[in-house]
């Protein structure tokens, strides 16, 4: 405590009591204890005002941090292989999985070779390797490749076996820890399998997270799934949990990263009912975005539909989960290709955990991108019919991810493909597909047909949602276009 | 045949004597037959006086010491008139009462084998008063004045054989000064003439002291021609004079042991120059010790000795003074009175009732903190374990290899020093100390404050009141809650800090012990150092005479900061010297209404919350809790005491102004983002001006002190029920830890191979990740360095690091083995991060390390997921010297530990032995400075 105005010493002595008597230094005393102390009071209440009101400039360092690239590795896509049957050929073993025929896989790298081998190990019986799901990679880019090869790869298959007739298709994807399948059902005459399959060189733990119409299932078997490193697990979802009409699965997993994909095929009495394989979704979003929905023949389907309950599931089906705590209102908006018609769009509650099959009934034939937006982040799928006779057969289109960059997308062999694109920015762009300029319309989508087995490059664009569709007579398949499965993103790291 | 005398008078500025001399002279009953006036070297009017003296020689010589310009004087008179010539050395401030010089021949002409007489040396200015009479030396070698300063009742009237006798009035045989060569020109001017008194005397001559001859002196040999000398200069002439002597009359087979001891027994009187609180000595030991080992006159002086000699040093030892002597008359200026304590009565620890509030504190504390014992460390907040041994801790001071982040060399942070200090002990376990430390720092805040307090107060109210707003400030216990422990720290010393640097005034023993916990608390909190320099130099421009005791307090601190201070500035962030020492935390940064409220609601947000009372509830009833606190310290310069309250209330300013500048500085980098510097220590400083703004207030309310100290007790206590109660209910960020700094698992691997790396990553809420690499157990409390927490550059090595972490924390084809194998890194630590906005980034990092082939998921441990890498390849880490092992690194040390060895032994208490005077010619108008010891 600093004291300027007493020599030391004179704090040992204690104030003079000094009985008041008014004398002139006295009162100048007096008076200058005032001032001092209204001095004081007014330099506190400035000092605190300041402190309080004014906004004082800040001296901020900003933390050093490095960029980090990480070195490319090899690029690896999965396709998930042919279409699986839950007996074998004599229709007996219902507990065992076998192949049935086999899909016809094309990819393309943008340079370099690309090596496809089939997984060594399935819990499906396969006959040949050709029937195994494909890995197919690039090796690690040369030293001084800023931008590694593009890779893409796609199967389909066309299938008229028993009770199994229609088009799967499917891209080929890269793996990962997290996904999201939306579509199939466990009611009577629905077979739903899952493929889990581990391109990776360690061991993958999956946990399965099932939810239905009436809220998260619980079931025993759906954690600590192991998935051996180079090798594919199949499970029936019905082994979890049958009856469930409108299901949604979870996968995570651990350790090594895993391809999930969904196959669900139809049989109505003696009749069948088509098949589809899934492809998966990364995460919910807030806003989902599923493009190239093909409505070919809505007569035949509303005639379909009236042949009794079982072919309750004709109809085209906006499938929605809000995986989160919190309920959720999202809007949905259904747009149809091309300038000269407008969408329509509704709003509707999406309750926390429980799935939604929302019909989209009346839309004419057409292609469409359906939009949903919410304030929770949600998943969604649509599911599409066609009919031709009696025979019919369905197509879960998903929600797709956002290509923000240069991206490559390889059409399956199958029949009459068509390429769906969804511009979501406020501006027309005019998008490069393999040479070929197509106009987008701002918020709009636009599609052109493309060759089966060919790979297109996609440019021109700063965000855009795409995905293949083939639909040919009674056939109807088709999958999203994933953004390029490159490395890992830069990480910024502070050291 | 008659003897004569001839007077040898020498004037150096001496115009304000030389009348008196001059007509004292003339005015003897006996008057010399001739008279010799020597000029040495005057500036003032003392050549014209001299001129105006009739029948005298004038000499002049420019500048020489007295003995030189006798020499020079009685050169040039070459005429010498026989064996009966005597030669009377006179000074300007010599004046010779009427009958000195007769009495003084008388004394000689009856002893033939007398060859120097001296007179009684009275005082210049008290004639009655003996200034000097007879000198001798102790056995020990050191001249001593036989009488000094003592009334004349002829006492020692009766002595006449002395061993020497001063200069001033001496008598002395003409023959015997041409023989001995007069004076030895290697005694300037003490001791000169007892030199010459023992040569004579072992010459075979007697030196006698004549008590009827009378001369007055106005000051001893050394103050000859100049006005003042101080008493460190003093001590410097005697003890060079005494060390000529000593080599100059030492036995030749022991010379060579003497000069050996010179510089060596020099250091070791500086030590005890400052034992004694005689800094300012220190320099002239020193010099006088190299000086006399330099001292080129010795020879030819020994030569002068050697051919004189006619008896042996036996002859003479009689006349030395005795052990037993010497014991008495140093027992008799022990007991000397000193300056009288001024009468005051000081309010008892016990009757005072600072007993009571400590015990209070201690009470508040076990509630506070009971949960924190027999936690062997404490986690959580700042706090993380200290390294393991004290060998470590003391590994991790001066300038060295700092094994933090991706390591580099550089400067320890001084709050190092305070954690080994800390650490030591309780040197079984080291980091217990830190527990200690929380379970006692209420007591000890209590303790300090009142202590502080009781120092200015009359009344126990004050004491009381500041004791109790101490050790419950908001401040203070915020910083113990988050752990910043030096904020704690800082709290704890900042009162007896206050205490020691008012003392230093008057003390050297207080000046060091605040020059020590200056060094402490500014190691602690860096943030407060400037306001704390702008009291200290306040403090010095208030006392002026004790300069140099209040404005050296800064030095230990700042041989403390020396190296850090010239690396940040070198760097460019010289902002950044203020940082927090210690771990960093982030801490959001405080409004500045909440840091006039002591830095935030103090808990009582959450009460009101969890009441579901509206926000606005809980700032408003802590402003009415402080406002009886608020209101006393403002009343503080309305009143009587001003003088104290006005002061600490511009404390309370400066303390509030380095707050709102604490949290304007955001230096410390912790991962993406920075914190500012936590205001806790300045607001301890803010604190402590309101609280000393209080006590005054309560010391000048005649009667009416207990109803406002109750009432703001009171408000101070409830203030503090939310912060007690959330620590004692374990709400805060500090928890007891098990004293390990990483998992189980790899600290039981590090115990084989302590350079065993564990990196850590944090995923931050843009996405990144902050990186930590640890070695062998950890980095310590102590390990952790300023100089890495605000760095603004990355480092070659922390790229590299951050290359390896950001390939780990992605699916990547770096070769990751290799990279691992040469950092020697065998463990990967992802910590949970609290921010919800990290999780991506979290789920990015485990997939990338899961799906890594070279690592083993070990799973989940307490501070977070650990991977283990088994094929680690044998090799160096990467790493540095320590304290020791560099030039510059021992230079810093060896520097650092002198100026605390200084500041210790300036610490040390010792009784007063003496009192110093500043040595000053009588007759001069300002009156005599003193100088307490002790």
């Amino acid at each position: 405590m600093t004291d300027p105005t007493e020599p030391p010493g004179e704090h040992d002595v204690p104030e003079p009591v000094v009985k008041p008597r008014p004398t002139v230094r006295g009162a100048a005393l007096a008076g200058a204890r005032v001032v001092a102390g209204l001095v004081g009071v007014g330099v506190a209440v400035v000092t605190i005002g300041a402190a309080g009101l004014v906004p004082l400039p800040v001296v901020r360092s900003t933390p050093p941090s490095v960029l980090v690239t990480p070195t490319p590795t090899a690029q690896q896509l999965v396709c998930p292989g042919a279409v699986l049957r839950l007996a074998d050929e004599t229709g007996e073993g219902a507990t065992t999985v076998s192949a049935i025929g086999q899909p016809i896989v094309d990819h393309e790298a943008s340079a370099g070779p690309v090596d496809a081998t089939a997984f060594a190990q399935s819990d499906a019986v396969t006959a040949t390797a050709a029937q195994a799901p494909t890995l197919i990679s690039t090796p690690p880019s040369q030293s001084g490749d800023t931008q590694p090869p593009l890779l893409s790869g796609a199967q389909a298959q066309a299938v008229a076996e028993g009770e199994f007739v229609g088009l799967a298709a499917a891209d080929c994807t890269v793996a990962g820890g997290e996904a999201w399948l939306v579509g199939g059902s466990t009611a009577v005459g629905r077979t739903t399998l899952i493929t889990l399959s581990n391109p990776t060189e360690v061991p993958a733990t999956v946990d399965l997270e099932l939810f239905g119409e009436n809220g998260p299932l619980a079931a025993p078997g759906t954690s600590g799934i192991m998935v051996a490193p180079n090798a594919q697990r199949v499970l029936s979802l019905a082994g979890f949990r049958p009856e469930v009409v409108s299901p949604v699965v979870h996968v995570t997993s651990r350790g090594g990263r895993v391809v999930a994909d969904l196959q669900q095929s139809v049989v109505r009495g003696l009749l069948p009912g088509g098949l589809d394989l899934v492809g998966s979704i990364p995460s919910a979003a807030l806003e989902s975005v599923v493009p190239g929905v093909v409505i070919s023949d809505p007569l035949a389907v509303q005639a379909m539909l009236g042949g009794g309950p079982a072919f309750e599931d004709v109809r085209t089906v906006l499938r929605l989960l809000a995986p989160g705590e919190f309920d959720g209102r999202a809007t949905v908006r259904v747009i149809p290709e091309g300038q000269a018609q407008t969408g329509t769009s509704f709003e509707l509650d999406v309750p926390a955990g429980r799935v939604l099959d929302v019909p989209l009934d009346d839309l004419a034939a057409g292609s469409y991108t359906v939009l949903v937006d919410s304030d929770e982040p949600l998943v969604a799928a649509v599911r599409a019919t066609v009919a031709a006779g009696e025979s019919s057969d369905f197509a879960w289109a998903v929600a797709a991810p956002p290509l923000t960059g240069a991206a490559q997308v390889t059409v399956a062999a199958g029949p009459a493909p068509r390429l769906h694109m969804f511009n979501p920015t406020p501006a027309e762009v005019t998008v490069d597909v393999g040479g070929l300029l197509v106009a987008v319309p701002a918020d709009g989508s636009a599609t052109v047909p493309v060759e089966a087995g060919a790979t297109y490059r996609l440019a021109g664009f700063e965000r855009l949602f795409a995905a293949v569709s083939f639909a040919d007579g009674g056939l109807l398949a088709g999958y999203a276009v994933h953004p390029p499965g490159l490395a890992s993103g830069a990480i910024r790291i502070y050291p | 045949m008659l003897p004569t005398v001839t007077a040898v008078l020498v004037a150096r500025n001496g115009a304000q004597y030389l009348p008196r001399t001059l007509a004292a002279l003339a005015a003897q009953t006996r008057r010399p037959d001739r008279v010799i006036l020597v000029d040495a070297g005057s500036s003032d009017a003392t050549p014209a006086l001299l001129r105006e003296v009739a029948a005298a020689r004038l000499v002049s010589v420019p500048g020489r010491s007295f003995g030189a310009a006798v020499a020079h004087a009685l050169h040039a008179d070459s005429a010498s008139q026989g064996p009966q010539e005597w030669l009377w050395l006179l000074g300007h401030d010599n004046a010779p009462a009427p009958g000195a010089l007769a009495a003084l021949l008388g004394a000689v002409e009856v002893a033939p084998s007398v060859a120097v007489a001296g007179p009684k040396l009275m005082r210049w200015d008290d004639p009655a008063v003996i200034a000097g009479f007879g000198e001798t030396v102790t056995a020990g070698g050191r001249s001593v004045e036989l009488v000094d300063g003592e009334l004349d009742q002829a006492q020692h009237d009766a002595r006449s054989d002395v061993l020497g006798v001063a200069a001033a009035g001496m008598l002395v045989r003409r023959s015997v000064w041409s023989a001995l060569g007069g004076f030895d020109p290697g005694l300037p001017s003490v001791d000169a003439a007892l030199d010459f008194c023992v040569r004579a005397r072992l010459a075979g001559h007697r030196v006698v002291a004549v008590a009827a001859a009378r001369v007055a002196s106005a000051g001893p040999p050394e103050l000859f021609g100049r006005r003042t000398l101080s008493a460190a200069g003093r001590h410097r002439l005697g003890r060079a004079a005494q060390l000529h002597r000593r080599l100059v009359w030492a036995n030749p087979v022991a010379l060579p042991v003497h000069w050996l001891s010179l510089v060596p027994l020099a250091v070791i009187r500086s030590l005890g120059q400052l034992v004694a609180k005689r800094p300012g000595w220190v320099g002239g030991e020193l010099a006088a010790g190299f000086g006399a080992a330099f001292d080129g006159t010795v020879g030819s002086a020994r030569r002068v000795l050697r051919r004189n000699r006619q008896v042996g040093w036996a002859a003479i030892a009689p006349l030395r003074m005795r052990w037993a002597e010497l014991r008495e008359r140093r027992a008799a200026e022990r007991v000397a009175p000193g300056a009288p304590a001024a009468p005051r009565e000081r309010i008892g620890f016990f009757s005072g009732g600072g007993a009571w509030i400590v015990l209070l504190a201690a009470v508040v504390g076990a509630i506070a903190f009971g949960r924190l014992v027999g936690a062997e460390a404490l986690d959580g907040g700042g706090l993380v374990p200290l390294a393991a041994n004290v060998p470590e801790l003391w590994n991790h001071v001066g300038y060295g290899w700092r094994d933090v982040g991706s390591g580099f060399l550089g400067a320890a942070d001084p709050f190092a020093y305070l954690l080994a200090a800390l650490g030591s002990l309780t040197f079984w376990s080291p980091s217990l100390s830190i527990v200690a430390l929380y379970l006692v720092a209420l007591p000890l805040a209590a303790l300090s404050a009142w202590w502080c307090a009781a120092r200015f107060a009359t009344r126990a109210w004050g004491p009381a009141v500041v004791a109790i707003a101490w050790m419950l400030a908001p401040p203070f216990l915020a910083s113990l809650g988050t752990g910043h422990l030096g904020a704690v720290i800082a709290h704890i010393l900042l009162p007896s800090l206050v205490l020691a640097i008012v003392n230093a005034a008057r003390s050297w023993s207080a000046s060091a012990l605040a020059a020590l916990a200056f060094a402490a608390v500014a190691a602690s909190a860096p943030s407060i150092v400037p306001a704390l320099l702008v009291g200290i130099v306040a403090w010095a421009a208030a006392n002026p005479k004790a300069f140099p005791r209040v404005l050296g307090i800064p030095i230990p601190a700042a041989a403390l900061f020396a190296p850090l201070v010239v690396e940040q500035f070198v760097r460019g962030t010289p902002l950044a010297l203020f940082a927090d020492p210690g771990l960093p935390v982030f801490a959001p940064a405080a409004s500045g209404w909440h840091l006039t409220i002591g830095g935030g609601l103090a808990g009582w947000d959450g009460v009101f919350a969890s009441l579901g009372l509206p926000a606005p509830v809980a700032p408003l009833v802590v402003v009415v809790l402080l406002a009886p606190l608020a209101l006393l310290a403002v009343l503080a310069p309305f009143l009587p005491g001003a003088a104290r309250g006005i002061p600490a209330l511009v404390v309370a300013l400066l303390g509030f102004v380095t707050a709102v500048a604490a949290v304007h500085l955001e230096v410390t980098m912790v991962g993406s983002v920075t914190t500012s510097v936590w205001p806790g220590a300045a607001l301890s400083l803010y604190w402590l001006g309101l609280a000393g703004a209080v006590a005054t207030t309560l010391d000048a309310l005649p009667r009416l002190a207990a109803a406002p100290a109750i009432v703001a007790s009171i408000g101070l206590v409830l203030l503090a029920v939310p912060g007690i109660a959330a620590a004692a209910a374990g709400g805060t960020d500090v928890v007891a830890g098990n004293g390990r700094l990483l998992p189980a698992f790899a600290s039981a691997q590090t115990l084989t191979r302590p350079a065993l790396g564990t990196l850590e990553l944090t995923a931050q809420p843009d996405g990144g990740a902050a990186i930590a690499l640890h070695r062998g157990q950890g980095t310590s409390l102590d390990e952790q360095s300023t100089l890495a927490a605000t760095q603004t550059t990355v480092s070659d090595a922390g790229t590299r690091l951050a290359i390896l972490a950001g390939n780990l924390a992605s699916r990547s084809g770096f070769d990751i083995p290799e990279e691992l194998d040469d950092l020697q890194i065998g463990f990967v630590l992802l910590t949970r991060s609290d921010d919800p906005g990290a999780a991506a980034g979290e789920r990015r990092i485990t997939e990338a390390l899961d799906g890594n082939r070279d690592l083993t998921p070990i799973g989940e441990t307490a501070s977070g997921t650990l991977w283990y890498y088994p094929g680690l390849a044998e090799g160096a880490a990467p790493s540095g010297p320590g304290p020791l092992g560099t030039p510059l690194g021992i230079g810093i040390v060896a520097g650092q530990a002198a100026v605390f060895l200084v500041t210790l032994l300036l610490a040390i208490p010792t009784t007063p032995r003496r009192r110093l005077r500043t040595a000053r010619v009588t007759g001069e108008e300002t009156a005599p400075q003193d100088e307490v010891t002790g």
